[in-house]
């Protein structure tokens, strides 16, 4: 009976021996020191800074492609008035949007009000992935009907030409068939490349991840319809040549 | 009397003969006539050929007129017409890599 006490009241001081140590663990994180809070305070400062400099270094980094692509469309002679009209002003929309959330983002001292405003960059311009594209894809869709344009002029032009060497009794059935399939070619090439810039002008950040199909899908269609337009300049050095051999004498009748 | 009648005959058969020889040289050139030889020749246009009013450079030895005159028809600005094509078709395969760069880019990682 004795020799039980003894062994409960061992049992008993080692649990007490434990315990103590246990709950000290135990109570460390929720009674920091001044030290360990400065150095929490420290490290919060020092990863608000990290984020918001990479955050206005991102904005920058759009505020200069915004101002390549507005040089881009002044610089283009082909873009048509109305498509570049509608691009400049969504351009410095952008613009004005980024630097006014820049604004916002160098005054803002703690972490969750910056973690909020930092998807903004992305999710309320989306200047990758939806406004280069669509403005690089109108300015080389409105080229494209440029380069329409003028091969329609020549086409003309060797119309022209052929008519005149058919009234001088020369044989001119292969110049005119030639004739006729740059004719389709430049209509298709013209029809494809003037799709474009319907297709991708009404694209909006808020349309993105649907927006890159449709852009991919418009580049496809403008890289057709530059094949058919490629391929009616060919036709057209056809043409010329072929007129070139008929005036030396080697396709006359 | 049959002296004087054999020198006649003589001086008229040798008289024909340079007559003849006379010719030769006139034909030689129109024979051979072409676009680049034809202004240096100080030959009489007895039979002028058809000139070509076409910019092409090889129009020797083409015995068959053509079937009329040719046309005035404007190669050259055609072929000026084309050669600016040809540019433009250049610039629009640039615009083209710079679309299809555009449309590889993205919007990149700000959060390590």
């Amino acid at each position: 009976m004795m020799m039980k006490r003894l062994v409960t009241a061992g049992l008993a001081v080692a649990i007490l021996a434990a315990v103590p140590g246990v709950a000290v663990a135990q109570e460390a994180p929720a009674r920091p020191t001044t030290e360990q809070e400065a150095t929490r305070a420290d490290r919060g400062a020092e990863w608000v800074e990290t984020l918001k400099s990479r955050a206005l270094e991102a904005i920058e980094k759009r505020l200069v492609t915004i101002g390549e692509l507005e040089a881009a469309v002044n610089r283009s002679e082909t873009v048509a008035a109305d498509h570049a009209a509608q691009l400049l002003n969504e351009l410095r929309a952008s613009a004005v949007g980024l630097e006014a959330l820049a604004g916002e983002i160098r005054e803002v001292e703690d972490l969750a009000r910056l973690w909020a405003l930092i998807p903004k960059i992305f999710e309320d311009y989306r200047i990758y992935a939806v406004v280069a594209p669509k403005v690089h894809l109108v300015l080389a869709a409105d080229h494209a009907s440029s380069v329409a344009d003028r091969m329609a002029n020549v086409e003309s032009s060797l119309g022209e030409a052929l008519d005149r060497l058919d009234e001088a009794g020369f044989d001119v059935a292969e110049g005119v068939k030639l004739l006729t399939e740059m004719d389709r070619l430049v209509t298709a090439g013209k029809e494809q490349a003037g799709s474009v810039p319907d297709m991708v002008l009404g694209l909006t950040p808020a349309d993105y991840p649907g927006s890159s199909e449709t852009l991919r899908s418009a580049q496809s269609v403008l890289q057709s319809g530059t094949g058919d337009l490629r391929a009616a300049g060919q036709t057209a050095h056809e043409i010329v040549r072929f007129i070139l051999n008929v005036l030396g004498g080697d396709s006359t009748e | 009397m049959r002296r004087i009648g054999v020198m006649l005959m003589v001086a008229a058969v040798a008289a024909a003969g340079c007559g003849a020889r006379a010719t030769v040289p006139t034909l030689q050139p129109a024979s051979n006539t072409s676009t680049e030889t034809t202004i240096d020749e100080p030959v009489e246009p007895i039979d002028p050929a058809p000139v070509s009013g076409s910019t092409t450079t090889s129009t020797s030895d083409a015995p068959s007129p053509a079937p009329a005159e040719p046309p005035d028809v404007a190669v050259d600005e055609i072929d000026l017409m084309l050669l600016d094509i040809d540019e433009t078709l250049a610039e629009l395969d640039q615009l083209l890599n710079d679309a299809a760069a555009a449309l590889a880019a993205e919007e990149g990682e700000i959060l390590p």
